[in-house]
């Protein structure tokens, strides 16, 4: 049906502009050497999942009001069904886990409980971003997505396949190399987001 | 086409079938909500264009306006009420059936 199509070009490209200004990779650079902080000093591995809670959203939204709204305007986009989501993220992360411990088992049965976690990190962030980016890119069909895919793909089946250790230095290495990598990609995205888009005039809707 | 199919088309909704409006309600039918700024920018409509056409589809009662101060500027929100979802499904079937009844004999 056209019309529908229609309409679901629109929603992608609303979807588009409020992606552009490059903060979601900023920040997801961030938080991914922060990850590799704690993981790699074995503390505060509870913060892992609480920073993200704490400190992106406010910040998220405080960065957006700054820099985005007065520049492309405000868009809030129709939230996908919250159950629904955080169902088929559990599910996801199963099946990785699950093939993650299946790898182990048949390729690293030798090492230490220890050095397979640790080996196994990069692939298993490697998934996750995976499943992150591939969500992404439904809902925006944006073709950079792709090259995200394949940067923490390549570098995390690498990593976990060819890392001669210690894997905790391994682990460290990837999650600060894909932090450095998105957090580029971000500010690159950004200075040209604001060069190509100036502050917009006052509004006006007196009809001026 | 008989009468009708031509009746038919006389019956569309005119608030909506306008489009600059059909623009706006198409934008705010996939979205939660947007403010000025953003529409204007997708849909390439002038301050006071849009600002014509959001009184209108206000006093229809398919959008709603909400105006607020960000840091002393003045901003306002639009976003659909369950009216004009309703009246822009309507639309959009009855616009299907038209163009499905215009189908290549």
């Amino acid at each position: 049906m056209s019309l529908d199509a229609d309409l679901r070009r629109i929603e992608r490209r609303a979807y588009n502009e409020s992606v552009k200004d490059g903060f979601m990779e900023i920040l997801l650079g961030a938080l991914l050497v922060f990850i590799g902080l704690m993981v790699w000093s074995q503390k505060g591995v509870v913060f892992i999942a609480i920073f993200p809670m704490l400190f992106c959203n406010p910040l998220l939204k405080w960065l957006k009001k700054r820099y985005t709204y007065p520049r492309i305007g405000y868009v809030k986009l129709r939230s996908d069904d919250g159950k629904k989501v955080g169902l088929g993220i559990l599910r996801y992360v199963l099946v990785v886990i699950m093939f993650l411990v299946a790898l182990s088992y048949l390729f690293f049965k030798e090492e230490s409980i220890y050095d397979s976690i640790y080996r196994l990190i990069p692939l298993y962030m490697a998934f996750i971003l995976l499943g992150g980016f591939t969500y992404l890119h439904s809902k925006s069909e944006n073709n950079i997505t792709y090259l995200y895919i394949g940067v923490t793909m390549i570098s995390g089946i690498l990593m976990t396949a060819f890392h001669p250790g210690p894997y905790r230095t391994g682990s460290l290495q990837y999650l600060a190399l894909m932090g450095l990598f998105f957090t580029a990609a971000g500010t690159v995205i950004f200075i040209r987001f604001i060069r190509r888009h100036p502050v917009a005039p006052e509004e006006n809707t007196n009809g001026q | 086409m008989g009468n009708d199919d031509l009746k038919s088309i006389g019956d569309i909704d005119k608030m909506i079938h306008e489009p600059s409006r059909l623009m706006i309600m198409s934008l705010l039918y996939v979205v939660e909500s947007a403010d000025f700024l953003f529409i204007m920018r997708q849909t390439e409509m002038t301050w006071g264009n849009l600002s014509s056409h959001m009184s209108k589809l206000e006093a229809a009662g398919y959008i709603k306006v909400e105006k607020e101060f960000l840091e002393r500027k003045p901003h306002t929100i639009l976003s659909m009420t369950e009216g004009g979802r309703g009246a822009f499904e309507r639309y959009r079937d009855d616009m299907q059936k038209i163009l499905e009844s215009m189908g290549k004999e």
